[in-house]
């Protein structure tokens, strides 16, 4: 897909660098849900002045991460209750583990997909987070 | 902008899809709990019991059972609980305690009657100790503090007299964790005013067993699973003021009375014992 103007060398890398935060944030994302988005976040805070195109994909990495951080979330609380609270391994909780694996290992992929093609100049736009970026971020 | 809420719904629902095409595939045999409590509680109860037997004598004292039973009787009165299901040993300790096993056996130490004002403050605790016999709460604290593979140990013989000590010693020394101790103090509330028993003399008695410093620093308590003895004494206060009941003494005979009985069973026990 084309964008609005072909990004330089110096834009592709630090749009790709949006994406690889939320990848690089995994190891210690996965038992705090919450790290991934704050990782992504800071970076589009450090990046909100930068150019369309660094912008554009900082926001949609962003966004991408707000959805699994509400499903990663609540397996986080239904985890901390089984262990501290009166609650237990039942079919339910492990296929909810099981969803959110999938979901995560499809979200990792298409991050790492993302940050190659973003970073060789490419212009990725995702199944409704693409949209949804463009509604959000003007030139 | 209906595209993209479509967009969004097809997200969502993929994901709660899968979560329950997932979930219909049965990785765990139900509830491991219930279902090892009904092949074992039985075993398990008669076992901690007997270990429990080593710290005091149970007292034999017809008397003294007869009065306790008759606390427990009120207590259940007016709830789904039949008090005959529940086997009530009273076992000379000084220690201040009162705690259920397995299989619904509820040990009540002598200390504990010597050290309560009135019948009414066994009567808060017996209603407490049978919310957790209800509420599943013993098999569950053993589940998960003691595991399942060492209670298949015991049961099945393969653990030593140190483990099922051990065992006993974790029903009797701590606390179940904070919403079970809530919900046991609900239930006594309850059941006590139902049975026309003021729930203020729980809150006192758990007011004292707080004055003791047996609890932990204020500063932690925030940091516990475990409730604080005075913390659950003004939830019960609160509750209390919510409900209307009669005030009924729970028995006829004076207090006093019934405790100079913990006393006497030492004589017959020994007497048993010649």
């Amino acid at each position: 897909m084309e964008f609005a103007y072909p990004p330089n060398d110096y834009e592709s890398e630090k749009a790709s660098n949006g994406y690889l935060m939320s990848v690089v944030a995994v190891m210690v994302g996965l038992p705090l849900p919450i790290i991934n988005l704050l990782a992504t976040g800071f970076f589009y805070l450090g990046n909100r002045n930068g150019s369309f195109f660094v912008r554009w994909h900082c926001i949609q990495a962003l966004l991408s991460q707000v959805l699994v951080v509400a499903f990663n979330s609540f397996g986080f609380y239904w985890t901390i209750s089984i262990i501290f609270r009166d609650k237990h391994v039942d079919n339910q909780y492990i296929a909810y583990i099981l969803t959110l694996v999938l979901f995560n290992l499809i979200e990792f992929i298409a991050t790492i997909a993302a940050a190659i093609q973003v970073r060789k100049g490419k212009h990725v736009q995702w199944f409704f987070f693409g949209p949804l970026t463009n509604l959000i971020c003007k030139p | 902008m209906g595209k993209l809420v479509l967009q969004f719904a097809l997200i969502v629902g993929s994901f709660f899809g899968v979560w329950f095409l997932l979930s219909q595939i049965n990785y765990v045999d139900g509830d491991d709990v219930q279902q090892f409590a009904k092949a074992n509680e039985k075993r398990l109860g008669t076992l901690i019991l007997k270990a429990l037997r080593s710290t005091g004598k149970e007292t034999r004292s017809v008397e003294l059972k007869s009065f306790v039973d008759s606390i427990g009787f009120r207590v259940c009165e007016n709830t789904t609980t039949n008090f005959d299901s529940i086997k009530v040993h009273i076992i000379r300790n000084s220690e201040v305690n009162a705690f259920a096993l397995p299989d619904h056996h509820m040990v009540i130490y002598t200390g504990l009657i010597e050290d309560a004002t009135n019948a009414e403050e066994v009567a808060g605790v017996m209603a407490h100790e049978i919310a957790h016999m209800e509420k599943n709460h013993v098999m569950k604290k053993l589940v998960k503090e003691v595991g399942l593979s060492m209670l298949f140990a015991i049961v099945g013989g393969d653990a030593g007299g140190e483990i099922i000590k051990q065992t006993a010693h974790t029903l009797t020394s701590s606390a179940f964790d904070r919403t079970q101790e809530q919900e046991a103090d609900d239930f006594a509330v309850d059941a006590m005013s139902k049975a026309n028993i003021d729930p203020e003399n729980l809150a006192n008695f758990l007011f004292r067993l707080s004055q003791r410093g047996d609890d932990m620093p204020d500063e932690l308590v925030w940091l516990s699973t475990h409730p604080d003895s005075k913390e659950r004494a003004a939830e019960i206060l609160k509750k209390k003021k919510l409900l209307k009941f009669d005030t009924i003494p729970v028995l006829k005979t004076p207090w006093k009375n019934v405790q100079k009985l913990t006393g006497n069973s030492e004589e017959d026990d020994e007497s048993d014992d010649d």
